[in-house]
């Protein structure tokens, strides 16, 4: 699905990836972890083209990507829920989401199936409908954020932090519904997390960054019992 | 500053009348207060021009009111004037070019400029590009002002109330252009893209849109509204070179006072400079009227520089 081979990324001067190389195979959850400044945000931001890789190709669905500009990126199937959810406030609900459906042209009628699978899998968002996004709390607009991208039939979703800033009965509501996600529309999810634990344990492989390099990666299972992982990221 | 004395004078020069008897005093004040809700839309119209713009970009379009002087020029000086056109054929080419030349502004100057290190940059561009408007219009169409003869012109009389045909004009089409432009940005795909575009740039791209397409069409938008500016201010200040720029000062002003950044806030604050400053020749010697406006911008600069709607900062 997607294939990334030996990017270098930079800001100004300073190397923030190095010759980064990952794959993820259709149907996976992959979990990046890392702690904070290790280049797990900037690696989204270079597969969506917002950060150009300055050696190196990422390849999807076996067509070269790496120069592609971000919208093009976006339409050709990727969805990246960014850090920090970045919603648009002024806008009410519906229409935060109705800009998710943006890069497909929808009938009214296909739109309104969309928005009806959105509200069945957060019903929350249903009763906000009409609000301002701005005025929700951090966990509903998480929830809108990750339905916001999947109303244009994401292929590839890429889900950064999901858990920042949330409660922790709302920290496992979120990873409950990637899960499911993952299994109701069959695509493949990469998820960027600080939180460890929780991303080992919902995902079928896991990529470790440190200081821009990948120090360890492999069945997330295994990880989750190596002494190495435990000691750095799960407290021992 | 001659063009403006000129349009509030029309009704001061009726002073003597006052003397003579109570009732027209009142009719002066009606008359001054229409005048100054149709200056008040028009700095309303350049608020809302550089306000989406500004939203759009984070720039300033610092050559905004020498669009508005070349959508006058376009209009008056070639379609009709030169090429002898039907007036209402010539507002809508007229409106069509201002169109294009704002997507030219924004695929030259903002989008290549906006990303450099400092915002510096993209300003100079456009304080330059206004340089180059500038002298453009007189090399081509000269120095030597002038009208477009039975533009707009004409008295609506009711009672004691003399209004110009202009000044109600201008507030129906202002009227029209805020609904039309409210309209396309609330139901129309493309304009919800660039209120996304205005609000995150970044989350705008990642939904698929076509940022510095999206500029372009906001810009073009801009310039077309400045172009309807320059042909509604025909009739107040003729078409020179240096017609719009107290008003391109003042429609700045007016989104400071009512909330910089916000269109309604533009509107309210244009409305109120507008009949704030024609009221003031009730009182004040005329020469003082391009004042009270700007006294007016301090006031809120140094007391509430967020504006009467903006959010406090």
């Amino acid at each position: 699905m997607l294939k990334i081979n030996g990017i270098d990324a930079f800001y100004g001067k300073v190397q923030a990836l190095h010759n980064i190389s990952m794959e993820i195979g259709d149907g996976e959850i992959i979990s990046i972890i890392g702690s904070n400044g290790a280049g797990k945000t900037t690696l989204m931001n270079c597969i969506m083209g917002v950060v150009k890789a300055r050696n190196g190709t990422i390849e999807y669905r076996g067509e070269n990507i790496t120069d592609k500009k971000t919208h093009m990126i976006t339409r050709k199937g990727i969805v990246y829920i960014p850090e920090g959810r970045e919603v648009f406030p002024n806008m009410t609900v519906l229409n935060n989401l109705e800009m998710g459906a943006y890069s497909k042209s929808f009938s009214q009628k296909q739109l309104n199936e969309h928005l009806d699978s959105m509200y069945e899998l957060f019903p929350r968002l249903k009763e906000r409908a009409s609000q301002k996004a701005g005025s929700l709390s951090g966990g509903e607009q998480q929830m809108l954020a990750i339905a916001r991208g999947l109303m244009s039939d994401p292929l590839l979703l890429m889900c950064d932090e999901p858990s920042l800033g949330l409660a922790p009965v709302i920290v496992d509501d979120m990873f409950n519904v990637l899960v499911r996600v993952n299994k109701m529309m069959n695509i493949p999810i990469i998820i960027v997390e600080q939180n460890a634990y929780m991303a080992l344990s919902v995902s079928n492989r896991c990529y470790v960054l440190e200081n821009g390099l990948v120090t360890a990666s492999g069945d997330s299972g295994t990880l989750l019992n190596s002494d190495e992982i435990k000691k750095a990221y799960l407290g021992g | 500053m001659p063009p403006s004395h000129r349009f509030g004078g029309e009704a001061y020069n009726d002073d003597p009348h006052v003397e003579k008897e109570c009732k027209p005093m009142l009719a002066i004040l009606i008359q001054l207060l229409v005048s100054g809700i149709a200056l008040g839309f028009i700095y309303a119209l350049v608020g809302i021009e550089y306000t989406l713009v500004w939203n759009s970009t984070g720039l300033l379009n610092f050559s905004h009111d020498k669009l508005i002087t070349l959508g006058a020029y376009i209009f008056g000086g070639t379609l009709v004037l030169g090429l002898g056109l039907n007036s209402w054929l010539s507002v809508i080419i007229a409106m069509i070019v201002s169109g294009i030349v704002g997507a030219l502004v924004a695929s030259t100057i903002f989008n290549p400029l906006r990303n450099m290190r400092s915002t510096i940059f993209a300003v100079m561009g456009t304080i330059m590009l206004g340089r180059i408007l500038y002298e453009a219009t007189r090399l081509i169409w000269g120095p030597i002002p002038f009208t477009v003869p039975n533009w707009l012109t004409g008295n609506v009389i009711i009672h004691d109330i003399s209004i110009t045909k202009a000044n109600l004009y201008i507030c129906v089409v202002s009227i029209v252009v805020v609904a039309c432009l409210q309209t396309f940005l609330t139901f129309t795909k493309t304009g919800k893209a660039m209120r996304c575009v205005a609000q995150n740039k970044k989350a705008a791209a990642l939904m698929g849109i076509n940022v510095s397409q999206n500029i372009c069409i906001t810009t073009g938008i801009s310039s077309i509204i400045c172009c309807i500016i320059g042909m509604l201010i025909i009739p107040l200040f003729n078409i020179d070179v240096n017609m719009a720029s107290m008003i391109g000062l003042k429609g700045f002003s007016a989104g400071v006072i009512g909330g910089f950044g916000y269109m309604p806030g533009a509107i309210l604050g244009g409305l109120i400079i507008g009949i704030v400053e024609n009221l003031s020749v009730a009182v004040l010697p005329a020469v003082y009227k391009d004042v009270v406006s700007f006294v007016l911008l301090i006031l809120f600069l140094l007391v509430r520089p967020g504006g009467i709607l903006g959010k406090k900062a």
